[in-house]
């Protein structure tokens, strides 16, 4: 303590400077007063809270029905596509178990799940590097590439479906009706939505890139070490659109697919289209409902999971807060 | 650890807009450096370009001798400390200043034992297992720091390290950084806008603006010469007080007229450093003083200080000193023209309104070119600017007469304006004569007052003074170098500027690269050549070139060899009497050599391909 004491009061002879004066200095600088709230402000912000969550209450009330109406379809005894009662007279699970078990769904479910993740992977992949890329690299031709493909994006995907089924067909003679077409399809393009990404890049302070470039990072460690820990959030949500994507498809799906012998090839969305034909219809309504609410929960179950990551501040520390 | 150079550094962005120009500076091992000046005037840009985070347009740069201009930042053993600490947010503190040492693929063991010493020198260890979000400003900059201290580096970097933190705690951190620098025994480079941090921190101070350097010096001699009105009204606070006038010589005393209405007058002895061009009673000049050159009170020396009156609009107490800011003109106490900031006693009584006497002193003062805004009392003056006449090829000033050589066609005038450099005139022999009044030893350079008739001559020399003061001294001018406008007298071009392109030519499989002026083809030099791709690659070949010799870097050879030689014929012959020199007509370009023959002559010259500066004509810039 003596010595402590010493340092304190010559520090210019001290060995080592005395940090926790300094910490304490600072400490002392940078505490502030903390502000009152008033009463009427108070009053007015309960009343806004009010007026505003009952609104909210009344839209996700009409928005969830018609979902719900498809949950409790799914457990619906009574045959037929039209129900007289908005609940069922008679409850059962014999809808999920003819779904199981009686149909090809579990393949078509397996197809859309590889088929998603192989895709999802490729597409997060390729997002991240172009929007990084486009954040931090200069080149020349980075401005009218950027506006190509953001003009290129614009247009809808399906536009072009006939010219890739064409290029598929060269690409993949022998082949060209099969999951692997679809792998390309889905993440071909990924690229073209590289802007959100690219916004997000964009936030984080190039001065971390500075950094590691001075602490003798390349920039793929730069990118892998440093950029992508601190973009959570852009990862999954980058992640989440290009799984629901490939997950929800049907316009390509359907052009490409649908003419195969083979109707354990198809994805969840081209087999359960299916049932919805005329023919098909009383016979598979209340199994198209189990089967939806099962395609409906993984995608739902990972929103619910990850949508913290959403609202997550990123570069709290970065720099000065 | 590592000496630095800096050569003719120059940052151009997309659409010409210079950045940095003609930056110059050898920077020597364990010096601490500061780059100052206000925001934009190309400091962060400069150190950038050293850290090699942004690319050098053109220029050379050096560390530890070797050019690093196309070296990565890592390559380059440089540590960098960012304004806002670039702290990797998602890492520990440990983790952050382990990252460039796991990069490097150090043992774990090493790192462990590098970054627990510096952190111990930071006082951090006990945060090593935080982030920095948990993390105060203060603390933050010292992980920064840490991570820099590890790398062991060459050169430490800091850009406006401090600029983030209370105005309180950035005193007690400058100091602290200053002892890191003394035990870390590194190069520091610091840049900052702050000159409180630039003259409390720098062993030397560059003071930028508008991407051009202003000074370069020690502290104490920023504050004391500065060269220009911008240096002296940055460094120092409160600012210098700037005051337009006129100067008029009578006699022996100089009178200052200040626009404000207070004159200062001093013998020309305390003036004499400023070229009597300027003392005419017209030129527009601006007065500066401290405000610690001025003193309350009537002034008690009348060598020393000057007396004036001022009227009182401020008092600023603050505690270890006043600061009374007051006006010259006592009639208009709150115009702009005129007012005056005196440091004074703290224990002075005066009140806003009060008529003071005051006391400007007479041997602190500075004084500026209005127009050019440049330092006419230089510290070592480079013109002698004096009166003299011209008559049948005789130049006389000061009683003194020269015989212009016959190179020189003059027309006669009575009174002209002779523009001479101090380093025209030499001492010891020759047909003036001068009595040496006293000299002045300035960093390494002796400057001599030399007294010719009414006249005072500057002459400067390297080294310890040869004369004694009172000597008789036989002095000499360079006639190539002196100016008399109004006799049409210019100073002889030495420099040649020829145009041309920079070009390779495949020979077998290897290439040769040729310097291509006024038509013939020179092999340069390996050393510029490598200096060249250096800077600006292969765009080298597509910019238009301005090829820069000295008239002494040319030689006439008897024979001509390819690529080594320039043919040409002489047109015209320059006498100066002591030396001739030649210009020679090159491929519809002039040529000027020390050649001692007559015009007609066929002659070869040879350039030393070493002394040739090679510039972007379209951006005036030096490449090398």
């Amino acid at each position: 303590m003596s010595e402590k004491n010493k340092n304190t009061q010559n520090p210019s002879s001290a060995p080592l400077t005395d940090w926790a004066a300094i910490d304490k200095l600072e400490a002392e600088v940078t505490t502030l007063p903390k502000r009152k709230k008033t009463g009427g402000m108070r009053l007015r912000r309960i009343l806004g809270n009010t007026v505003g969550q009952t609104v909210l209450t009344i839209l996700s009330i009409i928005w969830v029905i018609p979902l719900f109406y498809l949950l409790i379809q799914s457990f619906r005894k009574e045959p037929g596509a039209w129900s007289p009662t908005f609940f069922p007279q008679e409850w059962t699970l014999d809808n999920y178990k003819k779904l199981f078990f009686e149909t090809e769904f579990p393949r078509w479910y397996g197809n859309t799940l590889l088929i998603s993740i192989i895709s999802c992977a490729i597409t997060t992949a390729f997002v991240l590097m172009v929007s990084y890329a486009f954040s931090r690299m200069k080149f020349k031709a980075r401005k009218p590439m950027m506006n190509i493909m953001l003009i290129l994006g614009m247009f809808p995907g399906f536009m072009s479906m006939s010219a890739v089924y064409f290029l598929l067909k060269i690409l993949l003679p022998d082949n060209y009706q099969s999951h692997l077409s679809l792998i390309i399809v889905y993440s071909a393009g990924a690229a073209l939505s590289y802007y959100i990404a690219k916004g997000f890049f964009d936030t984080v302070p190039r001065a971390l890139d500075d950094a590691a470039r001075i602490d003798g990072a390349n920039r793929f460690r730069t990118f892998y070490k440093i950029i992508l820990p601190l973009s959570k959030p852009i990862i999954i949500y980058t992640i989440l659109v290009s799984i629901v994507a490939p997950w929800c498809d049907y316009i390509f799906v359907s052009y490409i697919m649908s003419g195969v012998p083979d109707t354990g090839m198809y994805t969840v969305s081209l087999g359960m289209y299916k049932w919805l034909e005329r023919e098909m219809i009383q016979q598979y309504f209340t199994t198209f409902c189990a089967a939806a609410v099962v395609v409906a929960t993984p995608i739902t179950a990972l929103f619910m999971w990850l949508q913290k990551y959403y609202v997550q501040g990123v570069t709290g520390g970065a720099v000065k807060g | 650890m590592a000496s630095l150079s800096l050569k003719h550094i120059y940052k151009v962005y997309d659409g010409g807009v210079k950045a940095v120009n003609d930056f110059c500076m050898e920077i020597e091992d364990k010096e601490f450096i500061v780059f100052v000046g206000p925001s934009g005037c190309g400091k962060s840009t400069t150190l950038r370009m050293i850290a090699g985070l942004e690319d050098i347009t053109a220029g050379e740069l050096r560390i530890d001798n070797e050019i690093v201009n196309d070296f990565e930042p890592k390559d380059r053993n440089i540590a960098m400390v960012f304004q806002n600490y670039a702290l990797y947010p998602h890492m520990t503190v440990y983790e952050n200043m382990a990252f460039s040492l796991k990069t490097a693929r150090m043992p774990n063991d090493v790192i462990h034992a590098k970054v627990t010493e510096a952190a111990e020198i930071l006082g951090i260890t006990e945060y090593l297992g935080r982030k920095p979000k948990a993390l105060s400003g203060g603390q933050r900059q010292r992980v920064a720091l840490g991570r820099a201290i590890v790398r062991n580096p060459k050169v430490f970097l800091l850009d406006e390290p401090l600029s983030n933190l209370d105005a309180k705690l950035r005193a007690a951190m400058r100091a602290e950084i200053s002892r890191l620098h003394e035990r870390l025994g590194t190069t520091f480079i610091y840049v900052t806008h702050d000159q409180v941090e630039a003259m409390t921190m720098g062993t030397r101070i560059v003071v930028m603006k508008d991407g051009f350097v202003q000074q370069i010096d020690t502290p104490i001699n920023l504050y004391k010469y500065p060269d220009n009105i911008f240096v002296a009204g940055f460094i120092g606070t409160p600012q210098m007080n700037f005051f337009d006038g006129t100067m008029v010589k009578q006699g022996d005393k100089v009178t200052f007229r200040l626009d404000c209405g207070t004159d200062i007058t001093m013998d020309y002895i305390q003036a004499d450093k400023i070229p009597l061009k300027y003392m005419d009673g017209d030129k527009k000049i601006v007065f500066g003083i401290r405000p610690d050159g001025v003193r309350l009170g009537k002034a008690e020396d009348d060598s020393l200080w000057a007396g004036a009156k001022a009227i009182v609009s401020v008092v600023e107490v603050l505690g270890g000193e006043t600061l009374v800011y007051a006006n010259l003109n006592v009639n208009t106490p709150d115009e702009a023209e005129g007012q005056i900031i005196i440091k004074a006693d703290p224990d002075c009584v005066v009140h806003r309104g009060d008529v003071v006497d005051i006391s400007i002193s007479k041997k602190k003062f500075h004084v500026f070119d209005k127009e050019t805004e440049k330092s006419i009392r230089r510290r070592l003056p480079e013109e002698n600017i004096v009166k003299c006449s011209v008559k049948g090829s005789r130049l006389s000033f000061g009683g003194q007469s020269f015989a212009l050589p016959t190179a020189i066609a003059a027309k006669d005038s009575d009174s002209a304006e002779l523009v001479m450099p101090v380093s025209a005139v030499s001492l010891g022999k020759g047909e003036g004569k001068a009595t040496l009044q006293w000299t002045e030893d300035i960093e390494g350079k002796t400057l001599y007052f030399l007294k010719v008739g009414e006249l005072t001559l500057f002459a400067a020399e390297e080294g310890d003074a040869r004369f004694k003061v009172g000597d008789e001294l036989a002095f000499d001018v360079d006639m190539c170098a002196i100016k008399v406008d109004s006799c049409g007298i210019a100073p002889m071009a030495l420099v040649n500027t020829v145009d041309g392109v920079f070009s390779k030519e495949k020979n077998g499989k290897q290439y040769r690269f040729f310097m291509e002026m006024a038509g013939s083809r020179l092999l340069p030099d390996p050393d510029v050549c490598r200096k060249l791709f250096a800077c600006k690659g292969t765009k080298i070949f597509k910019t238009d070139i301005q090829y820069v010799f000295d008239a002494a870097a040319v030689s006439v050879v008897d024979k001509a060899v390819e690529y080594a030689t320039l043919s040409g014929t002489v047109s015209e012959v320059l006498d100066y009497g002591y030396i001739k020199y030649a210009k020679v007509s090159v491929g519809g370009e002039l040529i000027t050599v020390a050649y001692d023959g007559k015009a007609g002559d066929s002659v070869n010259l040879r350039i030393d391909p070493a002394r040739i500066t090679v510039k972007d004509r379209k951006l005036d810039i030096i490449i090398v």
